[in-house]
Order: C-alpha cells, then structure tokens, then sequence
C-alpha cells in the first residue's frame, strides 16, 4: 500500500465510530452510537476520548476492557463517534457541530422517556402509578415529532419531562414568553399553551393526535 | 348544587398561609413542579390535598387571640413522609386569587396522624368542579408561588 493510500486509511480511520468508556458522568461529555468496533483493541486513551463527542443512543456493551487499565474506572463502556469532521467551510463546520448538539440533545431526552419505563408502583412514596408501556410508546412517538421540528430549524432548545404521579408523561417548553404543555396518558395527548409566561389562564387545552404536535412545537418556537 | 364546605370544617380566610410538602421526586432543580401540585377533578370532596396550617413565630406576625390551631415549618417537616421533602408557605388568599367564586378553598380538617398538631391539618378543596384546563392552569400557579414561598428546599440525589 502506498504511502499516500495508508495516510487516507489513516485519516479515515479518525472519523470511524469506535468502542470506548465513560469516565465521569459529565453531560458535557456526550455518548454515542455505532455499530462498527475498532480495528484494534489498543488501549483507549481519555485524551483521545476528549476530542470526541456525539450524541445518539447509548450502546451499553457490558464486558468491554481495554488494556489492563482497572475495570473499576470505568462506569460503564459505550461507543464514540468524532464529530470534527473536516470541511470546506468553517460556516459547515458550525452547522454540523450545531447538528450534532441538536442530535445530543434528543438523544438525552429519548434516554430519560424510556427510563420512566423503569419505574415502578410507588416510585415517589406517594402512590404513584407506573408509567404503562402504552403511554411510553406514545411520549416517544411525539418527542420523534418533536424531533423533526427541531431538526428543521436546528435549534438546540429543549422540554423538560418528567413522569407525573398519575402516570403521565409531562413535557414542557419556555421558549420567550410561550409556555407549552404537552400531557401524555395511554393514548390521549393533550397540549396547552400559555403566553406570557404570568399568565395564569392557558389560551387553550386541545387533545391532539400525534400529528399535530409539531404545530404546538411550531408555536412555541416561534 | 355546590359543595357544602361547612360540612367539612371552617374555611381558611385570605391572610392565613399554608404549608405544602414538597416531594424531591416532583422538584427539579431544586425547585417544585406541576407535580407537587396535582389536583384533579377524582379527589374526594373530603380529602383532597393535604396542607398544614402555618404558625409563624411569634415575633413574625401578631397572632390574634382565638386564631385556629397552626404548625410551624420545623413540627410541619416532622409530619411529612422522610425529612427530604422540601417546604413551601403560601398565602391563601394569593393561591386562590385566580379561582374566586370558583368555589376553591383550603378548609381545616382534623388529621388524627398529626397527634396532637391534628388541628394544624388543611386540604384543598372544591376544586374538583373545575375544568380541566383550570386544574392545569391552577397547579401550575400554585408551583410557581411554591417557588417564591420556599421555606426548605427538597433533598434530592
């Protein structure tokens, strides 16, 4: 192989997703996903780890070690990806970057919805209800509507969730003076709006089908 | 017809404040959501949300004689599930400000699991009439007072 191939391998090689480990639960430190393991099972240098960020959903592959470095360190292995991936523009580059941020932060907030599968009868102390499977399955659905929405006008803005003691899934957005809404329960989704923010009385409650959810996001945004 | 609150115990009046309990499961970042406030439409007319009866110190307020039967913050804290639970004080009158004539009270009602501060113990009531826009529109109020009214902020982690 010539000098000039092996350099392109070399290079290529950079931008491969490749298996790695968490050290700290710094959310500065995104996590990512691949599907490709590294060439090699050289030894993963966190300055290596440093240069490199995603976000996407977290393959947690139990059992991976490098090296002999202590399993202990590690809390948990998951797969890198590179995000500087080289272009012509630093105007692209932003763009991707801002991308990926956008990406990083929905992959977080599909994390934290499905965990709320986790919990279980009584998991405030109070009585509250699980969340069902069903009403997962549709809190998922609209944050993938909601998904889109921010992957057309890439914007890294976020809702908070939380599941609530009726076994509901509780999303909500302040974006300016608008404050959005979003209940799911089973099937039934719910959006409500308030402008502004000390408002005390909403400008409307409407169930909605799943559909319909990028038009609230789109006010909210807007 | 509405409901007969005088069946229940006597009506807080406007100057009084109550103490709510802040689960640190329903606070996020410190600060009480939606979800230390869920009201809803089911809740027994009897039994609604609990709340205590604040008490300040003497040298906080003047107490008149005759005033109901209060708790303070530190005895509040005693009758929640684990000392994790945060505090907030609100005033009556500014929690129901938005619902008057809606038939929205806190009335006092005897909890015998407060022993002898069982008089201290208030629920929220009347409620149940609202729409349900307006039970939305009055948790998320209530979380936003709650948040200017900390008197002990939620243990979590």
């Amino acid at each position: 192989m010539s000098a000039r191939a092996r350099r392109k391998e070399k290079e290529s090689e950079k931008e491969n997703p490749f298996f790695g480990f968490l050290y700290t639960d710094n959310p500065d430190f995104h996590e990512a996903t691949c599907t490709k393991p590294p060439a090699s099972r050289t030894a993963f240098r966190f300055s290596d780890a440093v240069r490199y960020v995603n976000c996407s959903t977290i393959v947690r592959h139990v059992g991976w070690q490098c090296g002999s470095t202590p399993r202990s360190i590690f809390p948990r292995a998951v797969v890198y990806q590179p995000y500087n991936r080289r272009t012509e523009s630093p105007v692209l580059d932003e763009l991707s970057i801002a991308t990926q941020r956008t990406t990083v932060m929905l992959s977080d907030l599909r994390r934290k919805i499905s965990d709320f599968g986790l919990l279980k009868a009584n998991w405030d102390g109070e009585d509250a209800q699980p969340i069902t499977p069903e009403t997962l399955a549709t809190a998922l659905q609209v944050l993938e509507r909601l998904a889109l929405v921010l992957e057309r006008k890439n914007i890294a803005s976020r809702p908070s969730a939380r599941p609530f003691p009726d076994g509901s899934v509780f999303l909500k957005w302040i974006q300016g003076q608008k404050e959005l809404a979003i209940t799911v329960q089973d099937r039934t989704v719910e959006a409500q709006h308030w402008q502004p923010l000390d408002a005390f009385r909403s400008e409307g409650l409407w169930q909605i089908s799943i559909d319909d959810v990028p038009e609230h996001i789109d006010w909210v945004l807007t | 017809m509405g409901i007969n609150l005088g069946c229940i115990g006597e009506v807080l009046t406007n100057s009084e404040h109550v103490l709510r309990g802040l689960n640190p499961k329903h606070c996020e970042d410190g600060l009480p959501t939606e979800g230390c406030f869920i009201v809803k439409a089911t809740d027994p007319v009897n039994d609604g949300p609990s709340y205590g009866i604040h008490l300040a110190p003497p040298d906080q307020e003047a107490v008149p004689l005759g005033v109901r039967q209060g708790i303070t913050a530190e005895i509040f804290l005693t009758k929640l599930p684990n000392p994790s639970y945060g505090i907030a004080r609100l005033n009556v009158g500014q929690a129901l400000q938005n619902v008057i004539g809606s038939g929205v009270r806190f009335v006092q009602k005897d909890d015998e699991d407060w022993g002898e501060h069982r008089a201290a113990h208030s629920m929220m009531t009347g409620h149940q009439q609202l729409q349900r826009s307006t039970l939305n529109d009055l948790k998320r109020y209530l979380a936003k007072l709650a948040s200017q009214g900390m008197l002990k902020a939620p243990v979590t982690g």
